[in-house]
């Protein structure tokens, strides 16, 4: 499975301990296993591309879920206004840390994949709550079905950018750990998760746009900038 | 020999094959897998070698025989493909082909064995799969279309599978892969579509196709590329067109974007073009490749409807482009006219004025809708005023404006036309100029070609060459014509009238020269040049049937009426007479302009098949056959047949009648020959006393007359019906064959030497010095002896006409055939005119009897029916008498009708002595 955990700098200052450079040999060996048996193959292409088609494909994510949120709200009744406002917990963050692109960069991917979980959680419960024929559930799953395309564009990225970042292992992606939750309850996590989720869309734009006349130029020497993060 | 026990065990291989291999006594390999029931894969072309396996001891590979069945019949494979193992095998390699159809068997003779063993079956069959291996997939393309506001998640790919049929079933396996997932669908043609969780955008996949039979597999070369590129759109839709009245040569298109630039970004493409033209311009392409939805058209025309499609595509250039969009149609704004009328004009001279029509047509571009011309005559440099304002009339071609000059004049028309917006520039045209005659163009010519109707000119030589050329043309069927303007320059034009195939034009060029006449600028038509021409020749669409005004017996003359123009359709360049007589054509070519030939050379009494074919530049076209036949003689050639005939005929008698008249003698002694006249006789003198009694010179010698009856027409008669008489005959030599035959032929001729041995013969006592000699007559022909018959045979026989007595003959009743001889001294003559003038009545009792007799001398008066002696007639009335024996049987038989009527009476009298001579002789 993918990496999950920190981001290490391909080319960042000198190693001074060899026992680190051997585990994240191993580590990019591992991980190259995993991104291999993941079957999501990088073609041979340009940074500048790889990183457009990132961007595209980022911007028709974050499209579809301002729609699928649309949706969402259209299909939960009334007050859903203050449905939305009720904060819920265990919810991943839109905004991506980091003290360069890089890490941001990693951080991004990480944080597309703790969405994952939740988003399949929300729509096992508008599964519930919602006909068959919901429109709502047709948007839920095209959303699901197109974030691990974004998953696969970002690993490639980051293959490309930064062939010698060491993924950590992913984490549990499972159900996650959240209390059982009554239908009010539920409307109001699934309105956080998919508002989180466009802000977190939004924000991978913003900084793949940084991005894209920064790394594909100066890949040896990563900017230093921050870019600041929308936050919900 | 093998064939039966081949066939039986062919026959039962199902058996055969079901049982287990252990009870088979024969076995093949490869053993096909008993599952395929097809059988064993085999390549077509290729080697395929069998082994046959014998499983019983006794049995010998030597007699193994290889066949296969091609679904008619059972064919042995020839044993020099055949190969031992050992003695418990063998096997073959033969060439895989296409009927092998059926079992593959190996089978063996068991008859050699001995020993019997538990095993059954003494052959085995196989079936053979035949096919190719397949072929390398190619030309693999796949589309993804557009559903609603996305794209679909079906993915359709085309692959052409190769030429080769692989005749066996093959596979064809469709193969997606999309982040790391792979989609397949097996489809069984070259075609297939696979279905997708979602459209992978901007995401990059993997396609190819692979092909899998029985023999191989073969797989495509796999497509690597941008998911993007599987994507057609749907056209850009609600495409709209806005026309501003204040830019009258733009138009702006606006459209919807088919999707949202998030999943494709698109650029676009527009072409457009005036309604009803379909030819559609495009707007370049570096114009409107942004993500747009709105262009504006410029440099259009004013007041024209104009059609805008729209099309897109991703701006990647990747995928399809989308259809093209419905039509939007809109008419930009009204301009005012910006090109000048077009003005032609016809002429005419009346009296001292000269009538000018003025044919108007509005500017090209109109700009808009035209409302009136405003029509200036300027005469002599003086405008007349006011201006003539003439009402468009749109549903015209053209429109009229008459007006009249004096004739000597010089003027000159300027027009112009006026719409919503304005006044077009002014066109002008000069009445032409009697005093001014400007020359043609010459060596004018037309030339139809793709349908387009060229004219070509030569510019006249003159100083001061045409500013343009006006092209007329009319229709000579129904005299529609139209006019159109050409350049100073152009030396041929393309008519751009409605032209009509097969419809005669007549074509005019006329230069139009400038000239300048005081302070006039005139535009001055010159002399017109025209040629007649075709946009298309065809065949004539009737030919008229020639009608065949006379007819000789070697010629004919045809005569055809000229095919109407409107039939025509072309040039006639010549007829073809076409005639045909017992297999044998002939065909006579005549000018187009000749309406009748005469046929020459033709058969007399002979019937023709005559057509006619009319031939233009396209082609011909038969009349209907028709038959004409010539005669056996010309007109008046019998009557001149007739004539030289009838002449002919008339010489050759006017001829014949001069030669008759010329050799009137000979004929005369040929067909009448001469009888001796005994009266004018100078052989002997008579006596002094016989002269004096020259009146009664008959009874004188009567006493020496002796009277013979012999019947000389029927000898038989006279052999069998008188063999009593003939001994007497003979008794007297007086046989009638030793005499001369009487009056006419050889009696008349008789000669007197032998009239006088006769008479020396019957009278031996008399001496010839003191006897006259006469001649012997012996009785003829119509002296019937007896009966009233009798009588009219001895009338008739007084003609010495032989034709006459059969006719006699005939009525003669067959008893009495005796005939009377006189032997008398005196003068036949006598006796004859005695007759004559006696009647027949003698001659009727002559004919009682067949004997001879000789006459007693002096007893002619007694042996007369009392009607006097014989009385000498003048030779002048012998003559007379003989004439009247020369006419015709009848007549005589009329004569002596009533002397027959009256031989009752005479039958009574005793017979005569003799048989007198019925006619005289004639005079010699």
């Amino acid at each position: 499975m993918r990496g999950h955990g920190r981001i290490a700098p391909a080319l960042g200052p000198p190693f001074k301990d060899n026992n680190l450079c051997v585990s994240l040999l191993v580590l990019l060996l591992v991980c190259t296993c995993v991104s291999s048996s993941q079957g999501v193959s990088c073609s041979q292409t340009s940074c500048c591309n790889s990183l457009q088609k990132t961007l595209q494909l980022t911007r028709l994510l974050h499209r579809e879920s301002t729609a699928l949120l649309k949706t969402y709200k259209a299909n939960q009744g009334e007050g859903v206004e203050l449905i939305c406002q009720a904060q819920s917990e265990g919810v991943p963050e839109a905004t991506v840390s980091g003290q360069d692109w890089a890490e941001r960069l990693m951080g991004t991917h990480v944080r597309l994949q703790e969405f994952a979980p939740h988003l399949r959680y929300v729509a096992e419960q508008q599964a519930d709550l919602q006909p068959a024929a919901s429109p709502l559930l047709n948007t839920l799953a095209q959303v699901q079905l197109r974030c691990p395309h974004l998953s696969g564009r970002l690993h490639c990225l980051l293959q490309l950018l930064l062939p010698n970042s060491v993924l950590e292992p992913p984490g549990p992606t499972g159900q996650p750990l959240l209390p059982p939750l009554n239908s009010f309850q539920q409307k109001a996590y699934g309105c956080n998760v998919l508002t989180r989720f466009r802000a977190f869309l939004f924000n991978s734009q913003r900084e793949l746009k940084a991005l894209r006349g920064v790394a594909c130029k100066r890949r040896t020497a990563p900017p230093s900038y921050t870019i600041g993060f929308h936050r919900h | 020999m093998a064939v039966f026990p081949l066939l039986l065990a062919v026959l039962l291989l199902p058996s055969v094959h079901a049982f287990q291999e252990n009870t088979r006594c024969v076995d093949i390999s490869p053993h096909p897998d008993p599952e395929q029931i097809s059988g064993l894969p085999v390549e077509l072309g290729k080697e395929f070698t069998a082994t046959c396996l014998l499983r019983q001891k006794d049995l010998n590979a030597n007699h193994i025989v290889w066949a296969y069945s091609n679904g008619h019949k059972v064919i042995t494979l020839p044993r020099e493909s055949y190969r031992k193992i050992n003695d418990s095998a063998g096997s073959i390699t033969v060439n895989v082909t296409q009927d092998m159809t059926g079992f593959f068997t190996c089978a063996v003779d068991h008859h050699h064995t001995i020993s019997q063993s538990d095993c059954k079956g003494y052959s085995y069959g196989i079936l053979l799969d035949r096919g190719y291996p397949p072929e390398k997939p190619t030309d693999l393309t796949c589309q993804t279309v557009q559903v609603g506001s996305r794209m679909s998640n079906n993915v359709t790919c085309h692959w052409n599978p190769g030429t080769r049929d692989p005749v066996m079933h093959t596979n064809y396996t469709l193969y997606i892969e999309e982040s790391g997932d792979v989609y397949h669908r097996r489809e069984s043609n070259s075609s297939g579509t696979v279905v997708l969780k979602i459209f992978p955008h901007h995401m990059d996949v993997k396609i190819w196709v692979e092909a899998e039979n029985r023999l191989g597999k073969a797989t495509s070369e796999v497509l690597n590329q941008d998911a993007d590129s599987l994507i057609k759109t749907n056209p850009p839709a609600k495409v709209r067109i806005i026309s501003e009245q204040a830019i009258p040569r733009s138009l702006l298109i606006q459209w919807n974007h088919t999707i949202d630039q998030t999943y494709v970004m698109l650029k676009y493409n527009i072409r457009f073009c005036e309604k009803d033209s379909h030819t559609w311009s495009e707007v370049p392409r570096k114009n409107t490749k942004d993500y747009q939805d709105s262009f504006r058209l410029q440099e259009l025309k004013p007041y024209t409807e104009y059609m805008v499609q729209v099309r897109c595509k991703s701006q990647k250039d990747l995928g399809y482009w989308s259809d093209w969009s419905r039509n939007a149609t809109a008419r930009t704004a009204e301009d005012q006219p910006s090109s000048k009328p077009d003005l032609w004009m016809n002429t005419t001279v009346d009296g001292d004025q000269k009538i000018v029509q003025v044919f108007l047509k509005k500017p090209l571009e109109s700009n808009g809708k035209i409302l009136q011309y405003e029509i200036k005559i300027v005469q002599g440099g003086v405008t007349r005023e006011p201006p003539s304002l003439l009402p468009f009339e749109g549903e015209k071609p053209f429109q009229l404006f008459e007006f009249t000059v004096p004739r000597q004049s010089v003027a000159y028309v300027n027009v112009t036309a006026n719409n919503s917006v304005g006044s077009s520039p002014p066109g002008d045209l000069a009445v032409p100029w009697m005093a001014l005659e400007l020359p043609a163009v010459s060596d004018v010519g037309a030339l139809a070609q793709d349908g387009l109707l060229w004219v070509r000119w030569s510019a006249p030589v003159l100083k001061g060459l045409p500013v343009e050329y006006v092209l007329q043309w009319v229709s000579l069927l129904d005299g529609a014509w139209d006019w159109q303007r050409e350049p100073r320059n152009a030396t041929k034009a393309c008519v751009k009238g409605n032209l009509q195939p097969f419809v005669p034009y007549n074509v005019t060029v006329v230069p139009i020269y400038h000239r300048r006449f005081r302070d006039m600028h005139l535009r001055l038509p010159g002399r017109a040049a025209t040629v007649t021409t075709y946009l298309e020749e065809g065949v004539p669409d009737v030919v008229p049937m020639a009608e065949v005004l006379q007819t000789w017996k070697s010629s004919a003359e045809l005569l055809w009426k000229e095919i109407p123009l409107v039939k025509q359709r072309g040039f006639i360049t010549h007829y073809i007479i076409i005639y045909e007589s017992k297999g044998v054509k002939t065909a006579e070519t005549v000018a187009p302009d000749m309406h009748s030939l005469i046929l020459k050379n033709l058969t007399k009494d002979t019937t023709y098949k005559v057509h006619i074919e009319a031939w233009t530049a396209a082609g011909y076209r038969k009349s209907d056959f028709f038959y004409m036949s010539t005669p056996k003689y010309d007109p008046g050639e019998i009557e001149l047949i007739v004539v030289c005939v009838c002449f002919g005929f008339l010489f050759f008698t006017i001829l014949t009648l001069r030669l008759c008249f010329k050799n009137k003698e000979t004929l005369k002694k040929k067909f009448w020959p001469q009888v001796p006249d005994p009266y004018n006789s100078t052989v002997a003198k008579w006596s002094p006393d016989l002269s004096a009694r020259a009146g009664t010179p008959k009874e004188t010698t009567l006493g020496d007359l002796s009277v013979v009856e012999v019947d000389v027409f029927d000898q038989k008669s006279l052999c069998d019906e008188d063999k009593t008489s003939l001994p007497a005959l003979k008794k007297d030599k007086y046989l009638s064959e030793e005499h001369s035959s009487g009056i006419g032929g050889s009696s008349c001729m008789s000669s007197p030497r032998q009239s006088v041995s006769d008479s020396d013969e019957a009278d031996s006592g008399q001496t010839t010095a003191s006897t006259v000699q006469y001649s012997s007559v012996v009785g003829y022909k119509g002296q019937t002896p007896g009966g009233g018959a009798a009588s009219t045979a001895a009338s008739s026989s007084s003609s010495s006409s032989s034709s006459s007595s059969s006719t006699v003959t005939a009525a003669t009743p067959a008893p009495a055939h005796t005939f009377a001889r006189s032997e008398s001294t005196q003068p036949l003559l006598d006796c004859e005119e005695q007759q004559e003038g006696s009647g027949q009545s003698g001659a009727g009792r002559g004919g009682g009897g067949s004997l001879f007799r000789r006459p007693h001398r002096g007893g002619f008066g007694d042996a007369g029916d009392g009607s006097g002696g014989p009385t000498q007639l003048h030779p002048s009335e012998q003559d007379e008498q003989d004439s009247l024996e020369f006419g015709p049987a009848e007549d005589a038989a009329a004569v002596e009708q009533p002397q027959t009527q009256t031989q009752p009476a005479a039958t009574q009298l005793p017979r005569p002595s003799y048989m007198p001579q019925q006619s005289g002789y004639r005079p010699q």
